[in-house]
């Protein structure tokens, strides 16, 4: 019953439909990635899922229950979502911004000392303890979304929704992540929904990748199975093969199709 | 600014507010000595002590920590550091308010017809702004919504002083919107200190939402904070704090703008940690402003806010150009 579900969404902005009957029931304990040509809908489908929009309709269920219905404190203990290129107005440092992902906890009189221990955990598990008294306004783009990620994970959540986690990270770090992502799901059974543009990072990590084109779901299954080169040539208009690399498969892409 | 020093800035603080406190009763035209704090209650100095500068030295006390705080947490709302407390229009309506009375001539009908018009102004102020704005809409339509109406409210005014009945209407409001603590009684100490103690309590308890916003708005509502709730907490407190403020002192600004600037600094940029310290900040550089005006030799008294304007001015320019230097 702690599913997260999306039943029939229906976005439509500005006259312009976003998502056009979309619906995907997620699970715990594994790792989905949303890929799709920009504009496909991908960060509003996201949106959906923590409540930050409201869908003209259809419905987002989470644990049984109506996503609109559950108190705001109680679905952000349950649901953390790193959005891309997120602001940060003060000058806050590391540890200061990672303990806002305590905030769902957390009552009038400040961090506890559960608190501060979820904060530590959270910033050795993204390899991010050197920047604790940093100021987030001096980390570079990769450092930041590292730092984003630690947020999220403070606070414990059931689900982990990230839009583009692994935008401006370098190799290496797309490759911890990855990981983390994955032990997150496997040990914790904590559900990561992430939205992707590097699909061989998609074909590495997820446990099943849905691919959005036009506000549809045009593929839904694991990740081999959905990233065809007929599918991602409806969805991006590009070339594919699949090759079978020493660590399993391996996307190439070989270009523009006619 | 690390966990371990922040009871020691708070110490800092209050031994401050505490001597600033002691010397506002003291001093003035009249030097009280210390003899008279325990003399007998027909003495003279008796009297100045605790009729004339106890209640001059509470009020200012009190606004200086309401304005203190109502700035920091309109900072902290706002995100933006220019934030001060006329910011959402309820200071410009309570005084809107106030100057009715004198525009009718009804304000020396009693003491509390000025306070209570001033607190209606503030309260239309508000039914103003939720009306305007409602509490689903973006902080920025909030805060054009604010702007607008201080600036309707500061229409009025100048309304009233182009058709004040006589000069001596023109005078009083004038004289009034200077803002001052002079002159006053337990009277209105009674009058301001349920409102603001209770805008005060609602501001301080917003510290959760002020730092969830550092995220921006999204960002505060996926971390669980009911921003709808927060706004209007938010507004009820700015119009209880600021509207008693006004009501009984006048307009005084800059301690808004200018405190929590002075204390970002110390206590690092954490908008739930600026909040108390501003308000003791606040009370502190009230109280001093009072006791410079009174100690200045003029022949007129100088008035409070004009104090607070003419000294924070070159004060804060001074402190931006050093805190720049630092950075560069």
């Amino acid at each position: 019953m702690s599913d997260l579900e999306a039943n029939d969404l229906c976005v439509r902005i500005a006259g312009r439909t976003i998502l056009n009957n979309v619906s995907a029931c997620f699970a715990r304990g594994k790792v989905t990635a949303i890929v799709g040509p920009n504009g496909a809908g991908k960060s509003t489908l996201l949106d959906c899922l923590v409540h930050l929009r409201t869908p003209q309709s259809g419905r987002v269920v989470l644990g049984g229950q109506d996503i609109g219905r559950i108190s705001e404190r109680q679905r952000a203990r349950q649901v953390a979502y790193v959005p891309q290129n997120a602001e940060v107005v003060w000058a806050i440092n590391g540890e200061t911004f990672v303990g806002l992902g305590r905030t769902p906890y957390v009552g009038a009189w400040g961090l506890s000392r559960d608190d501060r221990a979820c904060v530590s955990a959270a910033l050795s598990m993204t390899d991010t303890e050197e920047y604790r008294h940093r100021v987030i306004s001096t980390l570079s783009g990769g450092e930041r979304a590292r730092m984003m990620i630690a947020r999220a994970l403070a606070g414990q959540p059931e689900w982990l929704l990230a839009d583009e986690p692994l935008a401006g990270l370098d190799p290496g770090h797309v490759l911890d992540m990855g990981d983390l992502f994955r032990k997150l799901a496997r040990d914790r059974g904590c559900g990561i929904i992430v939205t992707l543009h590097d699909l061989g990072a998609a074909l590495r990590i997820a446990d099943r990748v849905i691919v959005l084109a036009q506000g549809q779901i045009i593929a839904d299954a694991a990740p081999i199975e959905a990233l065809t080169p007929d599918v991602l040539r409806q969805a991006y208009g590009i070339v594919t093969q699949t090759l079978d690399g020493a660590n399993g498969p391996v996307l190439e892409v070989l270009g523009r199709g006619l | 600014m690390t966990d371990a020093k922040r009871p020691l800035l708070y110490l800092c603080l209050v031994s401050l507010v505490a001597v600033l406190a002691v010397a506002s009763m003291s001093a003035g035209k009249v030097w009280v000595p210390w003899s008279a704090w325990l003399g007998s209650k027909g003495d003279p100095a008796w009297a100045i002590l605790f009729e004339l500068r106890l209640p001059r030295t509470l009020l200012a006390m009190m606004i200086g920590a309401a304005l203190g705080l109502t700035g920091a947490a309109l900072q902290g709302y706002t995100r933006n550091p220019l934030a001060d407390p006329g910011m959402l229009g309820v200071s410009g309506m309570a005084a809107l308010g106030a100057v009715t009375t004198f525009y009718m001539g009804s304000f020396a009908a009693a003491v509390w017809v000025l306070p209570f018009f001033a607190m209606v102004g503030a309260a239309l102020g508000v039914v103003m702004l939720l009306l305007m704005a409602g509490v689903t809409s973006s902080s920025i339509t909030f805060i054009l919504a604010g702007v607008v109406i201080q600036t309707v409210a500061g229409a009025g005014v100048a309304l009233a002083l182009n058709l004040a009945p006589n000069p001596w209407a023109v005078t009083e409001i004038v004289n009034w919107l200077m803002g001052a603590v002079t002159d006053r009684s337990f009277d209105e100490v009674k009058i301001a200190a349920p409102g603001m103690l209770a805008g005060c309590l609602f501001l301080l308890g917003q510290g959760r939402m002020l730092d969830a916003l550092t995220l921006g708005e999204n960002g505060a509502r996926t971390l669980g904070v009911s921003l709808v709730r927060g706004r209007l907490l938010l507004t009820f407190g700015v119009a209880l704090a600021v509207g008693s403020a006004v009501a009984v002192t006048g307009v005084i600004g800059f301690v808004g703008l200018i405190v929590p600037h002075l204390l970002r600094p110390l206590v690092g940029a954490k908008p739930s940690a600026l909040l108390l310290p501003s308000a003791l900040g606040g009370a502190a550089l009230t109280l001093a402003a009072d006791i410079l005006v009174r100690l200045l030799p003029a022949a007129t008294e100088v008035k409070l806010g004009v104090a607070m304007a003419a000294i924070g001015g070159p004060f804060f320019l001074i402190l931006l150009v050093s805190m720049r230097r630092k950075l560069a």
